[in-house]
């Protein structure tokens, strides 16, 4: 019975397990090549958050559509580092500069080399003006000093721009800003025109403006002299007692196309001696006919946050401060708002007037909240806290809340509305005295006509957001609204997008506003009473422990919920041969 | 229906199985005896396919074991040693999850799930969860998840160990009742259990085959003992038997009933016991004593099982 | 197909059966809402306070804490896998029905992934919820790493499912695992400190890498998917080798 034992057999156990133990391992030596080249493989990646900070924008896709001819992204970065943030930093920057690549469809060259490697590298960097960035940093026991390399230079049609460091966080905004700019045919050119005791406070600004702008101060318009042809856009900031010719001209250029933004004051605030100084802009009439002159009164809202960062309490300075937030201000859809999650106005103006008839509608992206008040200034402010706070309780007592506009932009063909064409020099413009010699009429075309086109206006009743409050820069959201205005002016919507990629604020509830509200006082903070504030405290307290409640209760109500049906009593599912059906056997 | 050649198994140093062959065909209860040790379960899981053999096939039916080992397993219900068993289930979750398994598709499988309930006779047990139940009772669940899609061939290991007596009678009809129509194959350490059920017997020791044959020829064996009982004069028999040449020698002496004579016969070497129990016959006839009983002496299985037993382990030790 | 399925409803089902399962869903019930609310990350290099003191409508701290609640929660539900099978035995009927291997490994790995996934949903949904009406919480954010998260879970569960397979006792099972998983997210932190390409190495094996760089931002990324798949597609094929070779013996 007994078969001859089959020779290949006997070892086919230890084959098998030869087999296995191949197999193990040629899995093994698999995930590791896949490891090595997953990194090279060709990635899809999809943004789905609301903010896509992490990935290009279409703008920028728009952008690099837009570039006639190739560009050269020459980067210096340091690739090999004994610090593990600072090589994984690196490839990101990598990463970031692939992908522009990828972005660009064979327009964009990007050419990385590493300075801390090769001295050629090392003197272009230095020749570039690219200097490292000095780090120290412990590598196991010992402390390391390694000089980081940042740099990146962009080219195209014969122009560069360099940036001597550059982070992921802000390399899309950076070089796509830079491939815009250098794909213009020249510098744009823009008229700057500050109130005669503003020009030292806005030299910032100046400044800031001047890095993408061939920046002109705008001189002589009251002696007649017409606005520059090749200016571009002209901002006028904080105007005050503007000659009338000035203003007749400024409007005459603006009613033929031009591109201009208004940041005007009523009032002006003497910290020191508490004096409220009343201003005449010069250019109010011109702006009433657009239905956007900024009012002598300024507004105070009554929605100022009542807490600090940290805790800490402050009592708002009425008539002095206002914010503007996301909740009552700057309005998101309008391409001015983007990305401005707030902005500091003081002694804002709102803006009042009726526009004529058949006159484009002002587009307002800038307005008060539904509890702000309009108030007349007084000849002196007590800046102490004591005043501050009777001066806010009589205006609370006398005014009802309602809601402003504080910044609107106008864009269409401001001509024709009030129809100048028909008699320029007869019908004098509103508030203007007539000149000696007459006005100069405009200029006509062959037909006779007067040559309209498109004109772009921006007017917020307030200039003092773009004054720094500390010595240096405007701070980061009056630079963000500034560049967003004339980038708005300049009709450069893909640059106002790619600068709207900073996160929305996304706040929590503020369940101690709720619990104001919803003590139903016509008061604010500054009058509650110790025990009112506890209450009110407490009462947020208890909504925000009511979150959390919310949050586990549910969480075990599920996993109750799930228990349940898990043990559910079932029926069995049987089929007996006598035809019953479920029960027991 | 069950065919196994040179099956050889090796747990490192130590050789479990070597070298065993044998088939069964299909209609038959066999038995699968064998010391501790000796390699049972070890055969068993070789042939269940939960084991690979190192040498050897395993061929269920018309399927190899290591060639297309799904069809092959698909033909086995196993009833494992100590029935393991999902614990935490329920017995009619477990026994479809095993129906599903098996690929019993849904149609049949409320059907299948009552007919194995109703053989195993799982009466009330249905949705009761497994770690609940007696051990008769866990048993019967291990019966029928291994009966559920109704397979050709079974593999019961040591079915009634443990098993209270009315368990054990309950188990032992149901395999007779199985065995019309199946090929199981019953291990078991109960001898009385195998000589009860088994029409064949596979006996395991050290490892190797030592003995298969039927249930009768392993009793009557290769032993050429016949038993005689006569009515007669003792010299008178003696004398007679002395001259028969059929005879190679022979123990005479009185019967345990009163006036008879019992003698056992050794045959003479290469003679058919058969040949030589009729000349037997024929010459007690004629001499004129009474011939009461006249048989082959045959061995209980016990006996059979500790010759072969004994017989291998001399030969491992030698 | 249907083999494979019946495999996935029982490994889904089974933890639930025991009491683990439950205590481990409360645990984390606590854990998850205890640090979302008021612990925040405490470590790392963004360090958040709590959700109210933060002041976001966002889940950012709970995804910080994701890779360090799934190295104790993964183990917890797939030690059993294989080692329970094991030792009560049961693995001797189960390699003997006719099931191939695979459909054993890939259903018993879909199985417990499943039911990881039904109780982080238990357990994160109604925070998910209950954020969502405090604030304007970016949904989009949440649902890319959610899908990070499963990329990242179905990693963690393959490594613990080979774990189990190479034990019979599920203690040890559950220790090894939670070690496991917690070096691999020690790659990550290591990288900070290890010399230039090694740092790269461990960084891009890292679980930070490819969810708190990617899906906790939103994105949804090829590359981790890749990573996570290699993962599963490694440990499963060892597991395979791991259970054919106990056939073997």
């Amino acid at each position: 019975m007994s078969a001859p034992i089959n020779e290949d057999a006997v070892n086919y156990a230890a084959r098998r397990r030869w087999k296995l133990l191949l197999s193990g391992l040629l899995m093994a030596l698999c995930w590791l090549q896949l490891q090595r080249v997953s990194d090279r493989l060709p990635a899809g990646r999809a943004d789905l958050s609301e903010d896509r900070l992490a990935s290009f924008s279409p703008a920028a896709k728009a952008i690099l559509d837009q570039v006639d001819g190739s560009v050269t992204i020459e980067a210096f970065l340091t690739t090999s580092s004994q610090s593990g943030s600072v090589v994984v930093l690196m490839r990101r920057m990598l990463d970031q500069l692939d992908e522009l690549e990828r972005l660009g469809g064979g327009k964009v060259t990007v050419v990385v080399s590493d300075p801390s490697r090769s001295t050629e590298a090392q003197t272009r960097a230095r020749a570039l003006g690219i200097r490292p960035a000095v780090q120290d940093f412990t590598s196991g026991t010992r402390t390391v000093t390694e000089e980081i390399y940042l740099g990146v230079v962009v080219r195209h049609a014969g122009r560069s721009r360099t940036y001597g460091q550059l982070l992921p966080n802000n390399l899309e905004y950076a070089l796509l800003q830079a491939v815009d700019d250098l794909s213009q045919p020249a510098r744009r050119v823009l008229g700057w025109m500050p109130g005669a005791d503003l020009a030292t406070a806005l030299a910032p600004a100046r400044a800031q403006l001047s890095r993408r702008f061939d920046v002109r101060d705008v001189r002589g318009l009251e002696s007649g002299v017409a606005v520059d042809a090749d200016i571009d856009l002209i901002v006028l900031a904080g105007p005050r007692d503007l000659h009338p010719r000035a203003a007749y001209e400024l409007e005459r250029w603006l009613r033929a196309g031009g591109r201009m933004a208004v940041f005007a004051d009523r009032t002006r605030l003497d910290l020191q001696t508490g004096l409220i100084e009343e201003i005449e802009t010069g250019f109010g009439e011109q702006l009433k006919v657009f239905g956007l002159m900024p009012d002598r009164r300024v507004v105070w809202d009554r929605e100022l946050p009542s807490r600090g960062t940290g805790g800490a309490e402050f009592y708002p300075m009425p008539l002095l401060t206002s914010a503007v937030d996301g909740a009552g201000g700057i309005l998101p859809g309008h391409p001015i708002g983007a990305a401005q999650p707030q902005i500091w106005l003081q002694l804002v103006h709102p803006l009042k007037g009726v526009p004529a008839a058949g006159a484009p509608v002002p587009d307002v992206f800038l307005s008060s909240s539904d509890t702000a008040f309009q108030a007349l200034p007084a000849g002196r402010l007590e800046t102490g806290q004591r005043a501050l706070k009777d001066e806010l309780n009589t205006l609370l007592a006398r005014t009802a809340p309602e809601r402003f506009v504080l910044g609107a932009t106008l864009v269409g063909e401001l001509g024709r509305a009030t129809d100048p064409v028909r008699a320029p020099a007869a019908a004098p413009l509103p508030g203007a005295p007539e000149p000696e010699g007459g006005w100069p009429p405009l200029e006509r075309d062959a037909r006779g006509e007067v040559e309209v086109s498109e004109s772009r206006l921006v007017v917020i009743g307030d200039v003092n957001w773009l004054v720094p409050q500390s010595p240096g820069q405007p701070s980061g959201l009056a630079a963000l609204l500034l560049e967003n205005t004339v980038d708005w002016l300049a009709a450069r919507p893909e640059l106002i997008q790619l600068r709207s990629k900073q996160p929305t604020p996304r706040p929590l509830r503020d369940f101690e506003r709720e619990a104001f509200e919803a003590l139903d006082r016509e008061s604010v903070l500054v009058n509650l009473s110790l025990s009112e504030r506890r209450a009110i405290e407490r009462s947020a307290g208890r909504a925000r422990w009511g979150a959390i409640a919310a949050a586990f209760g549910g969480s075990l109500a599920l996993l109750v919920g799930l228990f349940a049906i898990q043990r559910r009593p079932r029926v069995a599912r049987v089929e007996l041969a006598d035809g019953r059906r479920g029960g027991q056997a | 229906m069950i065919r196994a050649t040179s099956l050889s198994k090796s747990f490192g140093r130590l050789q479990a199985v070597r070298d065993v062959s044998f088939e069964v065909t299909t209609g038959s209860v066999v038995g699968f005896l064998g010391p501790n040790g000796a390699g049972k379960s070890t055969t068993m899981r070789m042939l269940t396919g939960f084991l690979s053999p190192d040498a050897g096939r395993v061929e269920i039916g018309e399927f190899g074991m290591a060639e297309q080992p799904l069809e092959a397993r698909s033909q086995v219900g196993y009833l494992p040693e100590n029935t393991p068993l999902y614990g935490g289930m329920r017995v009619d979750d477990y026994l479809e999850h095993v129906a599903k398994l098996r690929g019993i598709a849904r149609p049949e499988r409320a059907r299948a799930l009552g007919r194995a309930a109703e053989r195993a006779g799982l009466h009330g047990m249905l949705t009761r969860r497994v770690r609940t139940l007696s051990k008769g009772y866990r048993q019967r669940v291990g019966l029928a998840q291994a009966l559920i899609s109704d397979p050709p061939v079974l593999i019961l290991d040591e079915p009634t160990s443990g098993l209270d007596p009315a368990e054990v009678g309950r188990m032992r009809s149901l395999v007779r009742e199985l065995g019309t129509d199946k090929t199981v194959l019953l291990s078991s350490h109960v001898l009385g259990e195998i000589e009860e059920l088994c029409a064949r017997v596979l006996i395991l020791s050290g490892g190797q085959l030592v003995a298969d044959d039927s249930l009768d020829a392993l009793r009557c064996g290769q032993d050429s003992t016949l038993i005689l009982e006569v009515r007669g004069q003792l010299e008178e028999v003696r004398a007679l038997l002395a001259a028969q040449p059929v005879l190679a020698s022979f123990d005479l002496g009185p019967g345990e009933r009163e006036g008879l004579l019992e003698a056992d016969l050794f045959a003479d070497s290469g003679r058919v016991i058969d040949d030589v129990a009729v000349a037997i016959a024929a010459a007690v006839v004629g001499a004129g004593f009474g011939l009461v009983r006249l048989e082959r002496r045959r061995r209980t299985l016990h006996e059979v099982f500790l010759d072969a037993t004994r017989g291998a382990a001399e030969k491992a030790s030698a | 197909m249907n083999r494979f399925l019946a495999v996935v409803r029982r490994e889904a089902l089974e933890p639930m059966e025991g009491a683990a399962f439950w205590v481990a869903g409360a645990v984390l019930a606590v854990l998850a809402h205890l640090t979302f609310f008021l612990v925040g990350v405490p470590f790392g290099a963004r360090p958040f306070p709590g959700l109210f003191a933060s002041g976001f409508a966002s889940l950012d701290i709970a995804f910080a804490w994701a890779p360090t609640i799934l190295a104790g929660l993964v183990p917890a539900l797939t030690m059993g896998a294989w080692a329970e099978e094991r030792r009560s035995g049961t693995e001797e009927l189960l390699l003997t029905w006719p099931v191939s291997t695979l459909a054993l490994v890939a259903g018993k790995f879909c199985g417990r992934l499943l039911s990881l996934v039904v109780l982080l949903l238990a357990v994160y949904l109604p925070m998910v919820a209950v954020v969502r009406w405090l604030g304007p919480l970016d949904l989009g954010t949440v649902f890319a790493a959610s899908v990070g998260l499963l990329w990242m879970s179905a990693a963690c569960v393959a490594i613990a499912t080979l774990v189990s397979a190479c034990t019979r006792d599920q203690l040890v099972a559950f220790l090894v695992s939670t070690l496991a998983l917690l070096a691999l997210l020690g790659l990550g932190l290591l990288a900070r400190i290890a010399p230039g390409d090694l740092a790269e190495r461990l960084w891009s094996a890292s679980p930070q890498a490819h969810f708190l760089e990617t899906g906790a931002r939103g994105l949804v990324d090829t590359g981790d998917f890749v990573h996570g798949a290699g993962i599963v597609a490694l440990c499963l094929g060892l597991t395979w080798v791991k259970i054919e070779r106990r056939r073997v013996g």
